[in-house]
């Protein structure tokens, strides 16, 4: 066979192998076949043509035609001339399926049923892989670039499934790359002559074994490593050996985003894995809620943010407005220093309402009415940044007093006129004892926090008005619905509301800093009150938010409010940051977590680092020693079979104490080399010599009797040889036993094996025709002679 | 001497019975060993300085071979086998073979008894347990066959009547390999018969001094006392026949003596009789060292003497300084050990 010939075959094989990974998109898989022949015919061509010399690019050309010939038989056989030939009208029937097929790939989910217009893209896709493997490789002889397309099958599976892939479907393509490569290397050193070896020449092939070998070793490795590293790697849940792990309702990867608050919410609290936000630190030492955008408008489905024009001139560097409706005296201001994870993203960013002045890098824009900020180019990973907040202090009797709303915020009691009657009846009988507009508010948040709401975070998502309908009869919802619900039932009852969304304060860290992390993604109700501004309010159940702020609560009816101790109607607090809640408070934080409240976590992180390095240490003597002790519970009481268990074991500890050891020297032989390296005292020269007399006599002595202790013995030569080495060696032999190396060279020498032979198999193949030729042929000739006499 | 024959004596009686190892018991092997080294002490007190080639000897002698001793004069070739054959109490022949010596000599010849006018058989010098072949090169080719037929057959045929000799029978043949004017070298085939060719090799100088010292007046020769006679040896021959070898060491010495035959450096490789010879002497090799078992390191010790003088280095080998010797012992570490049962 032609090294051009080798070459072919080995690409075409690889690249047949290469589509299997498309075998997890579809429901079928008897595409395989006609993709197959596909690729054969694609192949083949190229191969007819570079034979007959055409030019490479010709033929690349023609493996097109083919491939569009055959497929033309898939699909359009109807329409061809004599149920072969291509005809006039196959472009249309092409536009017709491949249109069909575009939309099938966008309407249906994975795995897709085998339809003819996806039949026809995964033909066209493994014809043209098998085209380009066939050009690049024997056409080009640039098999190196040949990986590209080959890797095509396995990456596009793996972005449509999003990384969602078993890793096996990765071995294919990679065996069949390697192959390749192999085969091209054998092709370039034969290209120095062959040798001269009778049993190379035999095979026709030049005599590259050691190289071979060496290759395959190379290559063995480095697939174990590209499969076996980012199984143990620390992101356990994106590695390929997790297989189809991951799912549910985890994003992709571990960055959350938050471009539409109301979509993400409920995603990022239902995330299995609680990843870090934000940190913060506040100059009074306390915390905040942290919020990110306000949905000011709803349109009877959605609660969105309103269309607000940010131009140049609201840039935050040159500091914010004041908030709207705020009438105090010289309010306090509250810096924060803020941490963002590498692991968040977002347009808007987290503050504490109302921010004032910010000091970030970067075009960042506020929003005059919310005092949001936003930008166009976010990319606020491991950002720091600081602000200045207003401290607004702010009591419920305060609240109370306060007048009518302004005129500018009169539009934000604005709802859609087929609002469901269970909210309006609800909104009207919960705050029938109530005159003033906080009053109101006050009851519906005491209502939402009663004994009758669950918080849930299974629920459907949703904030439309019959999905709150739907949250009002059931009494079971989380906390976009609360809030949206109360904030709805507060703009039917004429005060202006909104929906705001940002974190819970977070788990207190130690040193004044707070961490926010995606478990504490929360929505809450803004009402305005004027000379206040906006609001803040919690009718999320306490389970997940703690205490009601103190602001919010009427003073009379303070105790029922819920099981929490009842707050200080008396004291002042913050009415938009939430200053009530303390870092000692453990009902601080919401959802899943506990909080580890003031205690430092790092003295915990450092024992936990050094057990698992201890463990990680340890990890190969264990092993050791486990083979070890499988190996003398194999041998059983068969003397024969210790005796060899003892030898083996010899043989290590001799490796381990830094001697070599020559298998194939004999045992006598060997503990003499042993001996003379070694500086050992008499008791252990005589314990060595009684080791290699048992594997003597039970080697090759007429019946091996049984030996007592020899375990024991065997050990103590162990110790005894160990002891006389230096302190560096003994080390090593803790920490990379010679165990390890046999049990990984028996590894990768039965990889190599298998390589071996498939390699081989070619060649197996030839002897087995040749063989069998000759077997035809002299059974011919055995007929011609018998018919001649 | 190859690497394997450098075998330290000092180091044997430590392994003779391994501490803590149950020995299988089947033979005893007590005298054996006793007699071995009485042989082995008064033969050292005539050849000193050389108990490697005694050792080697008395294992040719104990797995019934013959020996080959080739050397340069004066080296104590002759003394070897003369004290060889005295220690034992038994019969003792010695042939100077010189180029009129007649076939009828070494055999023997049926003489006309003109008394009984019968034909009576006259034994040659070959009926003995001990020959002592001295010179054995500067026979002719038809006197030295007429020896080494004696020497494989074990009997000898005259006028077709066929006489057995007797057990034990050795023959110990010297050789010069120096001098080539009126000799006739030992054809190949004919040397395949030797179970071991020995070099004495000059002695060390202190063995040499101390030579003079106590051989300046007398030979030890003749202060030599028979340490055991025929009768013993021929049971102690019984025994080492009976020493095991295993199926692991039989694969081994056929591997070795195969692996000579497909040396890209020897135009001649060793015969199936060598792979027999090599055994044997091992069983000898292994008995002598109170075992009851053959290990492949017997065979790595006497696989230079056994097949060194069989074989033949190719032209190209000897360019290259190679001789028989480390052709060899390269072989023995090339050839992997077997790691026991199969």
């Amino acid at each position: 066979m032609s090294s051009h010939t080798r070459l072919t075959l080995v690409g075409g094989l690889a690249a047949l192998v290469s589509v299997l990974p498309l075998l997890e998109l579809t429901l079928e898989a008897s595409w395989v076949l006609r993709a197959g022949l596909a690729m054969i015919l694609v192949t083949a061509t190229g191969h007819v043509a570079r034979r007959l010399r055409v030019p490479v690019l010709l033929a690349a050309l023609a493996q097109l035609v083919v491939l569009a010939w055959w497929l033309g038989l898939l699909i359009a056989a109807d329409l061809a001339w004599f149920g072969v030939l291509p005809s006039t009208t196959w472009p249309d029937r092409f536009v017709a399926v491949f249109t069909d097929g575009a939309e099938a790939i966008t309407t249906f989910s994975t795995p897709v049923p085998v339809t003819q217009g996806i039949l026809a893209y995964l033909v066209v896709g493994a014809g043209s892989i098998a085209m380009l493997v066939d050009l690049l490789a024997a056409g080009l002889r640039r098999v190196v670039f040949a990986g590209v397309p080959l890797a095509a099958g396995y990456t596009a599976t793996a972005a449509i499934e999003g990384g969602d892939i078993g890793w096996w479907w990765f071995v294919p393509p990679a065996v069949g790359f390697l192959a390749m490569l192999i085969t091209e290397s054998r092709v370039r050193v034969s290209a120095w002559g062959r040798s001269a070896s009778r049993a190379a020449s035999s095979r026709g092939l030049p005599e590259t074994d050691a190289l071979a070998r060496n290759g395959r070793r190379v290559g063995a490795m480095a697939l174990i490593a590209a499969v076996g590293i980012p199984a143990f790697a620390p992101v356990l849940s994106d590695g390929l050996v997790s297989g189809r792990g991951g799912g549910g309702g985890g994003g992709d990867g571990r960055t959350i985003r938050t471009d539409n608050p109301i979509l993400d919410l409920q995603r990022n609290l239902n995330r299995p894995d609680n990843v870090d936000v934000l940190r913060y630190r506040a100059s009074d030492e306390s915390a905040h809620y942290i919020r990110i955008v306000t949905l000011d408008s709803f349109d009877g489905e959605v609660w969105q943010t309103s269309d607000r024009p940010v131009p140049e001139s609201q840039r935050v560097v040159d500091g914010l407005p004041p908030p709207p409706g705020l009438d105090l005296d010289d309010p306090p201001e509250i810096e924060f220093q803020f941490s963002v994870s590498e692991d968040y993203n977002s347009r808007w960013l987290p503050l504490a309402y109302p921010a004032q002045e910010i000091d970030i890098q970067g075009d960042w824009r506020y929003d005059t009415d919310t005092l949001d900020v936003v930008s166009t180019d976010p990319s606020i990973e491991g950002t720091e940044y600081t602000a200045v907040s207003l401290e607004i202090s702010v009591d419920a009797a305060t609240l109370q007093e306060a007048g009518p709303p302004d005129s500018d915020v009169a539009d934000l009691t604005e709802l859609p006129d087929d609002l469901p009657d269970i909210v309006t009846d609800l909104a009207d009988e919960v705050t029938k004892d109530a005159d003033d507009h906080f009053s109101k508010a006050a009851a519906l948040q005491q209502w939402f926090r009663g004994p009758e709401f669950t918080y849930d975070i299974s629920t459907q998502p949703g904030t439309s008005a019959t999905a709150l309908a739907d949250f009002l009869t059931d009494r079971r919802g989380y906390c976009e619905q609360f809030a949206a619900s109360m904030a709805i039932m507060a703009r039917y009852l004429g005060i202006p509301a909104r929906v705001a969304v940002g974190f819970t304060p977070g788990i207190f860290e130690g040193d004044g800093t707070y961490l926010v992390r995606s478990h504490d993604m929360h929505a809450w109700p803004e009402l305005y009150f004027e000379g206040v501004g906006w609001t803040l309010f919690e009718p999320t159940p306490a389970g997940r938010t703690g205490t009601a702020p103190t602001w919010t609560v009427l003073p009379q009816d303070s105790a029922p409010d819920d099981e929490s101790p009842a707050p200080d109607s008396t004291s002042t607090s913050s009415p938009t940051g939430g200053q009530d809640v303390r870092p000692d408070e453990d009902s601080l934080v919401g959802g899943t977590d506990t909080t580890s409240g003031g205690t430092p976590t790092w003295p915990l992180a450092v024992i936990a680092a050094l057990v698992v390095l201890g463990a990680l240490a340890w990890l190969p003597l264990g092993l050791a020693r486990w083979r070890s002790w499988h190996r003398w519970r194999r041998a059983g009481e068969d003397p024969e079979a210790m005796a060899a268990a003892s030898w083996a074991e010899l043989s290590e500890v001799v490796r381990d104490a830094g001697f070599s050891w020559d298998t194939a020297a004999t045992p006598r032989s060997v503990g003499r080399s042993v001996s003379a390296a070694a500086t050992l005292d008499d008791e252990s020269a005589r314990l060595l010599g009684h080791l290699v007399s048992v594997t003597e006599h039970a080697r090759y002595a007429r019946r091996a009797g049984p030996v007592p202790e020899l375990r024991e013995d065997t050990e103590l030569f162990r110790q005894r040889l160990l002891r006389t080495r230096p302190v560096k060696r003994r080390l090593r032999a803790f920490l990379w036993p010679a165990s390890l190396s046999d049990a990984r060279a028996g590894v990768v020498g039965k990889i190599s094996e298998v390589l071996d032979r498939v390699e081989s198999a070619g060649d197996r193949i030839r002897a087995w025709e040749q063989r069998f030729a000759i077997r035809t042929r002299s059974a011919t000739a055995r007929n011609t002679d018998a018919d001649g006499t | 001497m190859p690497e394997p024959l450098a075998h330290d004596p000092a180091s044997r009686p430590a392994a003779a019975v391994p501490v803590g190892v149950p020995h299988s018991g089947e033979l005893d092997l007590a005298d054996l060993t006793e007699t071995a080294d009485r042989l082995q002490t008064a033969i050292g007190g005539v050849v000193e300085g050389k108990p490697e080639s005694i050792e080697l000897a008395l294992t040719v002698l104990f797995a019934e071979g013959h020996l080959l001793i080739e050397d340069v004069p004066g080296v104590g070739k002759t003394m070897l086998a003369k004290s060889l054959a005295r220690a034992i109490d038994c019969s003792v022949r010695r042939i100077q073979f010189t180029p009129d010596l007649m076939p009828s000599d070494v055999t023997g010849v049926s003489v006309f008894n003109q008394e009984s006018r019968e034909f009576e058989f006259k034994p040659g010098g070959v009926f003995a347990n001990v020959v002592v072949g001295d010179e054995i090169n500067r026979a002719s080719p038809k006197t030295q066959s007429a020896l080494l037929e004696c020497m494989e057959e074990r009997q000898v045929t005259v006028d077709g009547t066929t006489y057995p000799l007797d057990t034990p029978f050795m023959v110990v043949a010297t050789q010069n390999p120096i001098e080539m004017e009126g000799t006739y070298p030992l054809p190949e085939a004919q040397r395949d018969r030797f179970m071991v060719r020995l070099a004495m090799g000059y002695p060390s100088v202190s063995d040499e001094i101390q030579m003079i010292d106590t051989h300046g007046a007398h030979t030890g020769l003749d202060a030599l006392e028979p340490v055991t006679d025929a009768a013993h040896m021929r049971k102690l021959i019984g025994l080492v026949r009976s020493v095991y070898v295993s199926d692991a060491v039989k694969n081994y010495a056929v591997a070795l003596t195969g692996a000579t035959r497909t040396s890209p450096e020897l135009r001649l490789g060793a015969s199936p009789r060598a792979t027999l010879h090599l055994v044997r002497a091992a069983k000898a090799w292994a008995a002598l060292d109170g075992r009851d078992y053959v290990l492949p390191d017997d065979i790595q010790a006497l696989a230079g003497p056994v097949l060194a003088h069989r074989i033949l280095p190719t032209a190209e080998a000897q360019i290259g300084r190679r001789d028989a010797v480390s052709v060899v012992s390269d072989l023995v570490r090339q050839v992997p050990v077997p790691e026991g049962r199969p």
